[in-house]
C-alpha cells in the first residue's frame, strides 16, 4: 500500500443555522429573542476518516444532504473542519462547478487563461494546453466569441475541458462527470480513463452509481455526516452492488442476493479477444468505443447464427455483416412506429418509420445475409431462430422488454455462445439494463467493458 | 490553503484578474472608459464653480489642487469600497475554487491603481498646460502613490474582513466614506504651515489641547489620507513655495502605510477562512 496522496483523519463540521437572517444589525434588534431561541446546529460531518492512495479513484455517494461537498470543501481546503486533520502530498485540484470563473464578456481563451491561473497552472502551460482544450471542447471557429454566444452544451463541454487540463496529482471533482451529448460523453470518459491510466489520483462526487463505478475504484456511501459503507470496485474482482433501494442499508441491515458482475479494463480486453480494425464501421447511436467491443467480441465468436434485437436504422445491422462469416445469418429484430408497440416517450425515438427501418443495412453491400422482423421482441418466440451463437441486445431499455428479451435470447444461445448487451450503465434514467440484468439472475458472470456500456456473457456448458 | 500558489504566481494572478477586470468594466458601454472620467469631471465642476469664490483665491492653482485632491479621494474611495464588493461579486469564485483569497483585494487594488494612473496622466496634461513645470522631485511621487495604494488596500481589507459576517458594514461604509471625504483637505486648505513632523512633534511636546476643535483639527491635519495628499500636491504643484517631503518624513510615512497595510492584511487572511461558511 502506497503512501496516501490526500488523507483526512476525524473531520467534523457543524454549521449553525438561523431560520431568522442576522445578518443585518436590524434584525439583531429586532429579533433578537427569535434569534437565540431558534438557532439549530447542523453537523454535516461526524468524524470522517478516509484515504486515498497514488492511483487511486475513489466515489462518494449518498442522499443529498449527507455531506459529501463539505466533505470535498475540507479537503480542497474551501472550508476548514471544526475537528481532525487534512494531510495532502502533491498538486491538488478541486472542481465544484463546470465553468466557474468563467465571464460571459471573455471569449475561450481570456476566460481559460484566468481560469487555469486560479486553478495554479502556469502561463506558458495554460498557453500550451489553450489549443487543445478549444479543438477537445469542439468549438471551432466560435473560439473568439465571448462566452455568452456559447451553448449550453458548448459551455459544458469548454467546462469539462479547462477542468481536466490542470495538470494535478490528486483530483477532487463534485458530480463533474461525461457532460454534454453522447459524443461528447465518450470523449469525456475516455479522458478520464486517459488520467487515471496516468497515475492521477481522485475523489468524485455522485449521484449517479453506475457512472461511479464505472471509474472508481472504491465506493465509499455517506449518510447523515457518516461513511455507511464502502465498496471495492477494482478490475477482476467481482462487484457486490446493492439494489437502488438498499444502496443506503443501515447497519445490521442485510442486503438482497445481488447479481455478481465482472469488470475489464479495455486492455485486459483486448488481450484476452485481440485488437481488429474498425475504423470502416458506421455508426448511428452507439459510439466508437463500444461498437469497437461488440465487434471484436463477434469477429472472436465467429458465430454462424446472429441475433440482434434493435434494428432501428441498421447501422449496427451493417456492421454485423460487415465482420461475420460470409455464410452467417443475421436475424434482426425491431420495431416500427406503425406497429402500435406500446412505447415509452423517451424511447420513442428507436423505432423509425417503415421507410427508415433497416436503411443501413446494405452500407457494405451484404445485406443478403439479413432477415428483417418487424415485431415486439418480447412477443416473438425466439426459439424459432435457435441455436443461436452471438446475441446483440439494444432494444427498448425498459426493465420489462430488457429482462424478457435477455432471458428468451440466453434460452434459445447455444453453449459457448455470447450475449452482448449495449447501454449497460447507461446515465439515462429509463435505461434500465443493468437493473434487468441484476433481476435475471443467470449463472454465468456479466461482463462488463470499463469505459464503455457494453457488457456480455459466455453461455457455460449445462453441468 | 493551495500549496503551488508562489508569490510570483499570486502576483501574476493579480496582474491578470487585475487587468481583465479594468478592461470588462466599461465594455459594452457606449462611452466605455470615458465613464471612468465623467463623474470625478462632474464634481470637479460642481466644486470648482460652488468654492472657487471663497477658497479659490487662497489657495495658488486651485483648479489643479482640487482635481488632484478628488482623484486621489476617488481613488481610495474606489479602492475600500470595492474590497468588499470584490467578495460578493466573486462570490462564486470564493466559493467552488481553492485559492488565497487575498488576491482579490489585491486585484482590486490593481484595477483602481491603473483607473487612477490614467486619470493622473490628464492631471499631468492640464498641469503642463497651465505653466506647472516637472522637477526631478516628481520621482517621489512613485513613493506617494504606492504609500496611497497600501494605505486604502489596508483599511479596504480590514473593512472587508468583517464585511460578510455583518452585512452592515457595507452600508456603514459607505457613510464612513461620506464623513472622511469631509476630514479630508480636498477642497479646502491644509493647515500644516511647516514641516509635519515639527508640527507634530510641537504638539506631542505639550501644546496641544484637548478640546473637540483641536481634536477635529489634528485629525484633518494628521490623518494618513491628509499626509498622502499634502505630500502629491507639494511635490506636483507647491515644491518651490512648500518644499519637497524630508527623506525622514517619506520613510515615515512609508512605516505608517505599510503598518496600515500589514494590520488589514493580517486580518483579512484571518477572517477569510471563514467567508464561504458565512455567506
Amino acid at each position: 500500500m502506497t503512501a496516501p496522496v490526500l488523507s483526512c483523519r476525524d473531520i467534523h463540521k457543524s454549521f449553525r443555522y438561523a431560520p431568522v437572517s442576522g445578518n443585518l444589525l436590524q434584525d439583531r434588534v429586532l429579533r433578537w429573542r427569535h434569534l437565540r431561541r431558534s438557532r439549530t446546529i447542523v453537523h454535516a460531518l461526524k468524524g470522517i476518516t478516509l484515504a486515498l492512495a497514488r492511483g487511486e479513484w475513489v466515489g462518494l455517494s449518498g442522499p443529498n444532504g449527507t455531506g459529501k461537498t463539505t466533505l470535498l470543501r475540507i479537503l480542497a481546503g474551501i472550508l476548514f473542519a471544526d475537528g481532525g486533520n487534512v494531510e495532502r502530498t502533491g498538486r491538488l485540484s478541486s472542481f465544484f462547478e463546470l465553468g466557474v470563473g468563467f465571464h460571459p464578456e471573455r471569449c475561450a481563451a481570456e476566460n481559460m487563461y484566468l481560469h487555469g491561473l486560479l486553478h495554479g497552472m502556469s502561463s506558458s502551460d495554460i498557453r500550451r494546453e489553450t489549443g487543445r482544450i478549444i479543438e477537445f471542447a469542439g468549438l471551432g471557429s466560435c473560439d473568439r466569441m465571448p462566452y455568452k454566444c456559447f451553448s449550453t452544451g458548448m459551455r459544458f463541454r469548454m467546462g469539462f475541458a479547462a477542468a481536466t487540463m490542470v495538470d494535478a496529482d490528486t483530483y477532487l471533482l463534485d458530480e463533474i462527470l461525461a457532460v454534454g451529448d453522447s459524443a461528447f460523453q465518450q470523449q469525456c470518459w475516455d479522458h478520464l480513463f486517459r488520467m487515471k491510466a496516468s497515475g492521477k489520483s481522485a475523489i468524485i462526487v455522485g449521484h449517479f452509481l453506475p457512472e461511479l463505478q464505472r471509474i472508481c475504484d472504491r465506493i465509499v456511501f455517506l449518510d447523515e455526516g457518516a461513511i455507511l459503507s464502502e465498496e471495492a470496485v477494482s478490475s477482476g474482482a467481482v462487484v457486490q452492488t446493492p439494489h437502488p433501494q438498499q444502496r443506503f442499508l443501515r447497519s445490521g441491515d442485510q442486503p438482497e442476493r445481488a447479481a455478481a458482475f465482472e469488470v475489464v479494463s479495455v486492455p485486459d480486453f483486448h488481450r484476452t479477444y485481440g485488437m481488429f480494425n474498425f475504423s470502416e464501421a458506421i455508426h448511428g447511436l452507439t459510439p466508437a468505443n463500444d461498437t469497437q467491443v461488440i465487434l471484436t467480441l463477434l469477429m472472436h465468436t465467429r458465430p454462424q447464427r446472429i441475433l440482434e434485437i434493435g434494428t432501428a436504422t441498421g447501422h449496427m445491422t451493417a456492421n454485423l455483416t460487415q465482420w461475420s462469416r460470409d455464410d452467417a445469418h443475421i436475424f434482426t429484430i425491431g420495431a416500427v412506429d406503425d406497429l402500435g408497440i406500446p412505447t415509452t416517450e423517451s424511447q420513442r425515438y428507436e423505432d423509425p418509420s417503415r421507410g427508415e427501418f433497416g436503411r443501413h443495412a446494405n452500407a457494405f453491400g451484404k445485406a443478403h445475409k439479413v432477415f428483417f422482423i418487424t415485431a415486439d421482441s418480447t412477443q416473438y418466440d425466439l426459439e424459432r431462430l435457435a441455436p443461436l451463437d452471438f446475441a446483440f441486445i439494444d432494444g427498448a431499455h425498459d426493465f420489462d422488454h430488457v429482462l424478457t428479451d435477455s432471458r428468451s435470447a440466453y434460452k434459445a444461445l447455444r453453449s459457448g455462445g455470447c450475449i452482448v448487451w449495449h447501454d449497460f450503465n447507461s446515465p439515462a434514467p429509463w435505461v434500465k439494463v443493468r437493473e434487468a440484468l441484476e433481476a435475471a439472475c443467470f449463472p454465468e458472470k456479466i461482463h462488463f467493458v470499463a469505459g464503455t456500456q457494453v457488457a456480455y456473457l459466455h453461455k457455460a456448458a449445462p453441468a | 490553503m493551495s500549496a503551488h500558489f508562489s508569490f510570483r504566481h499570486g502576483a501574476r494572478i493579480v496582474f491578470a484578474l487585475g487587468w481583465a477586470d479594468f478592461i470588462l468594466k466599461y465594455r459594452g458601454s457606449v462611452l466605455g472608459y470615458l465613464w471612468s472620467f465623467l463623474g470625478p469631471l462632474v464634481q470637479f465642476i460642481v466644486i470648482l464653480t460652488v468654492f472657487r469664490p471663497f477658497i479659490g483665491e487662497a489657495i495658488p492653482q486651485y483648479p489643479l489642487y482640487l482635481f488632484l485632491g478628488l482623484i486621489m479621494w476617488e481613488h481610495f474611495s474606489l479602492t475600500t469600497s470595492a474590497c468588499v464588493s470584490v467578495l460578493y461579486d466573486k462570490m462564486g469564485m470564493m466559493q467552488k475554487v481553492s485559492f488565497p483569497r487575498i488576491l482579490l483585494p489585491l486585484s482590486v487594488g490593481w484595477t483602481h491603481l491603473i483607473i487612477f494612473l490614467t486619470r493622473f496622466a490628464i492631471f499631468f496634461l492640464f498641469a503642463l498646460m497651465l505653466g506647472v513645470q516637472p522637477e526631478w522631485s516628481y520621482i517621489l511621487l512613485f513613493v506617494i502613490l504606492l504609500n496611497m495604494t497600501l494605505f486604502a488596500l489596508g483599511i479596504g481589507m480590514g473593512v472587508s474582513a468583517y464585511s460578510v459576517r455583518f452585512r452592515d458594514i457595507p452600508h456603514l461604509w459607505g457613510v464612513a466614506l461620506q464623513i472622511l471625504f469631509w476630514l479630508t483637505p480636498i477642497l479646502y486648505p491644509a493647515f500644516n504651515a511647516g514641516p509635519v513632523m515639527h508640527e507634530l512633534v510641537a504638539m506631542l511636546s505639550g501644546r496641544f489641547s484637548f478640546t473637540f476643535a483641536s481634536i477635529f483639527t489634528t485629525f484633518i491635519r494628521f490623518q494618513p489620507l491628509s499626509l498622502i495628499l499634502y505630500d502629491a500636491r507639494r511635490i506636483t504643484l507647491y515644491a518651490d513655495s512648500s518644499g519637497v517631503p524630508s527623506f525622514i518624513h517619506i520613510v515615515f510615512l512609508t512605516v505608517m502605510c505599510s503598518v496600515f497595510f500589514l494590520a488589514g492584511a493580517i486580518l483579512f487572511v484571518r477572517r477569510s477562512r471563514f467567508f464561504v461558511q458565512e455567506y
